[in-house]
């Protein structure tokens, strides 16, 4: 009998079990769903992360001091610069007060910045321009402000050349930042920036709190120590400060999430082989009703394997379209998370969706074979006789 | 053409051995029509089993066409189920889920039959029992008369060596039983060699030769006198026994 033949046989019995099919298909459809809804939010979880930090900064230090007593002056930061592997060193200084423009006012953190932050850190400018070393030099009353605090101040992002009063004085508006979410690094949206040397003053903080560094090309290592040294002859004691390397960081949420992905991938697994027992089940109890059906098959000249090839076909099929079914299912829950949640992207990537629907054909042949095998092995005599 | 001999075919039920067939030699020429008489327990459907290739004998040899049936590979019986012989059943097997038309196409596909090939025999073998109105309606739908109409049309569609009907108006009321005798005795005029099994004296009557079994032995045969001369010589021999009420018990 031709393989064709023996499809239409197992998928015109599909459908005329339908119920029987559906119930079947139900734990393939399930396993696929929890094997590929998990891997996919789980991997989805591990790009926004991935994201947020390159947002961070990928190759990149981030040097805080926490020491009280000992100053760390804008002059000895910028030193650092061109040493060691060290390509730009950009130094902060924070702190927060009320914004106040046109009668409304806005809670902002003040952040004192240099020139070299737009290199470092990067700032998205929308309408401007951002600071130049004659702003930092001459601490001119300038400031780049975000989207969300021009929206709330003014109701509008055009606000170049107006002041916004801040720390007890007016600045001029010099640039706007690009519409931004919230995330680790804080809400740039909520955020005006000032010339660091401004900020020394009206902040009331000489010392500098904390600075970013950028390495040159496959130097960051090098530059890390040489800058740990640097604050440790000064310091005396690593208490005081704290040097983090982004790419350490970024390796370590990388193995967690990997880790995570693979512990939840292999409860969903779990899950999948139930599935594979119960196709076991169906067609074991589906051979026994249908015992005199092999034997009516047998007696007219089915052969041995065209009676397996019918069965595993038929086991085959249900759990491929159980897959198939636990997939759609799963694509359609993360596109309803996507629309709820602006922002997340999550999506079932290739290999997930190859892995699971190879799994459950593979499920479906091996739990078929057991039951397939048994049918076929019986004597067309005892099957036909069989009540 | 069928040859038998000294097949014998043993039960175990408990401890106890239950001869089925104890020794039936039969040989059936091409074109004929044997009707095969007993009672219940005679052996009767063992015989059309082995005979059938459904079951295997125990002792004995079996050739069909000049082939050795004996120690044939599951394989090679298959085919040969599926080629040379028809089967009648008083259930009549019809699979419940598939139309008249697919049943009777079945041991076609099975044969590896081409699509166009397998739409023209099926439509003429349902022809011939006149149910070409009625090809695609399931079982479910059809009259048990009907019923088995389809079970003769899937039987000869392969246009085998043997028909082999077992009880096949069993289970039929008298008018359909007269339609799905009509339908044999026209199966063996146009050349079809048919053995039929049946407990029935009236329905055996319809066969130019009946074939006698009881206690799994060949007791009478029409087309072969002598045996049931051998057979009274050897009752004779014991006292005990007596042939006629044998044969009425037989008969019954």
């Amino acid at each position: 009998m031709k393989f064709s033949q023996a499809s239409k046989m197992a998928i015109s019995t599909i459908r005329s079990n339908k119920l029987r099919t559906f119930l079947t298909m139900l734990g393939i459809i399930i396993g696929v769903m929890a094997v590929t809804l998990l891997v996919s939010l789980v991997e989805g979880a591990t790009n926004k992360v991935t994201d947020s930090m390159n947002d961070l900064g990928g190759d990149e230090l981030v040097v805080q001091i926490t020491s009280t007593t000992k100053r760390l002056t804008l002059h000895e930061v910028e030193s650092l610069e061109g040493s060691s592997g060290i390509q730009y060193v950009s130094p902060t200084i924070q702190g927060s007060d009320t914004a106040v423009a046109e009668g409304n006012s806005h809670d902002v953190s003040v952040v004192g910045i240099t020139d070299r932050y737009g290199d470092v850190q990067g700032l998205d400018i929308l309408n401007g321009r951002t600071f130049t070393q004659t702003d930092t030099d001459n601490r001119l009353n300038v400031a780049i402000i975000g989207y969300g605090t021009a929206e709330d101040l003014y109701g509008t992002t055009d606000v170049l050349e107006q002041n916004v009063h801040v720390l007890g004085r007016d600045y001029r508006i010099v640039g706007v930042l690009k519409d931004k979410e919230d995330s680790i690094a804080g809400s740039v949206n909520d955020t005006i920036y000032i010339p660091l040397t401004n900020a020394q003053r009206w902040l009331k903080s000489v010392s500098i709190q904390s600075f970013y560094v950028s390495a040159r090309q496959d130097r960051l290592n090098e530059a890390q120590s040489h800058i740990r040294s640097f604050l440790m002859d000064k310091y005396g004691d690593d208490d005081n400060f704290s040097v983090v390397n982004m790419a350490d960081v970024m390796d370590v949420i990388d193995q967690v999430m990997g880790t995570l992905e693979l512990l939840l991938g292999a409860i969903a697994g779990i899950s999948l082989v139930v599935g594979g027992i119960g196709i076991m089940n169906i067609m074991l109890v589906s051979v026994t009703e249908r015992t005199r059906e092999i034997g009516i098959r047998k007696a007219i000249g089915a052969q041995k394997s065209d009676i397996v090839v019918q069965f595993l076909i038929e086991s085959a099929v249900i759990s491929l379209m159980g897959g198939v079914i636990g997939m759609a299912l799963s694509q359609l829950v993360l596109t309803v998370i996507n629309l709820a949640k602006p922002g997340y992207s999550f999506a079932i990537s290739g290999s997930v969706a190859a892995v699971a629907l190879g799994f459950s054909i593979f499920v479906g042949i091996v739990f078929g074979i057991y039951p397939a095998a048994k049918a076929a092995s019986l004597k067309p005599i005892n099957a036909l006789r069989y009540e | 053409m069928i040859e038998m001999r000294g097949i014998k075919k043993i039960y175990e039920v408990g401890d106890e051995e239950v001869h089925a067939l104890d020794g039936v030699d039969l040989t059936i020429r091409d074109r004929e029509f044997v009707a095969i008489i007993g009672a219940s327990g005679s052996g009767k459907s063992t015989l059309m089993n082995i005979m059938g290739c459904l079951d295997t004998a125990d002792e004995g040899t079996y050739f069909i066409d000049g082939e050795d049936v004996t120690d044939m590979s599951e394989h090679d019986q298959a085919i040969l189920r599926n080629r040379k012989i028809g089967f009648i059943f008083q259930q009549f097997n019809l699979l419940m889920k598939l139309t008249a038309y697919e049943n009777v196409e079945l041991p076609l596909i099975y044969q590896g039959v081409s699509a166009g090939e397998r739409r023209s025999r099926t439509e003429a073998a349902l022809g011939r029992v006149g149910l070409k109105e009625r090809m695609h309606h399931r079982p479910n739908q059809l009259s048990g008369g009907q019923q088995q109409r389809v079970a003769v049309a899937r039987a000869l569609v392969t246009n085998p060596s043997l028909i082999l009907a077992d009880e096949p108006t069993g289970n039929l009321d008298s008018r359909s039983s007269a339609d799905i005798m009509k339908l044999l005795k026209e199966l063996h005029k146009s050349g079809n060699t048919l053995v039929l099994i049946t407990h029935d004296n009236q329905i055996a009557a319809q066969a130019p030769r009946r074939v006698q079994i009881f206690d799994g032995r060949i007791v009478a045969d029409t087309g072969n006198p002598s045996i049931a001369q051998a057979h009274r010589q050897e009752l004779e021999k014991i006292s005990t026994y007596d042939y006629d009420k044998a044969q009425e018990r037989g008969a019954e």
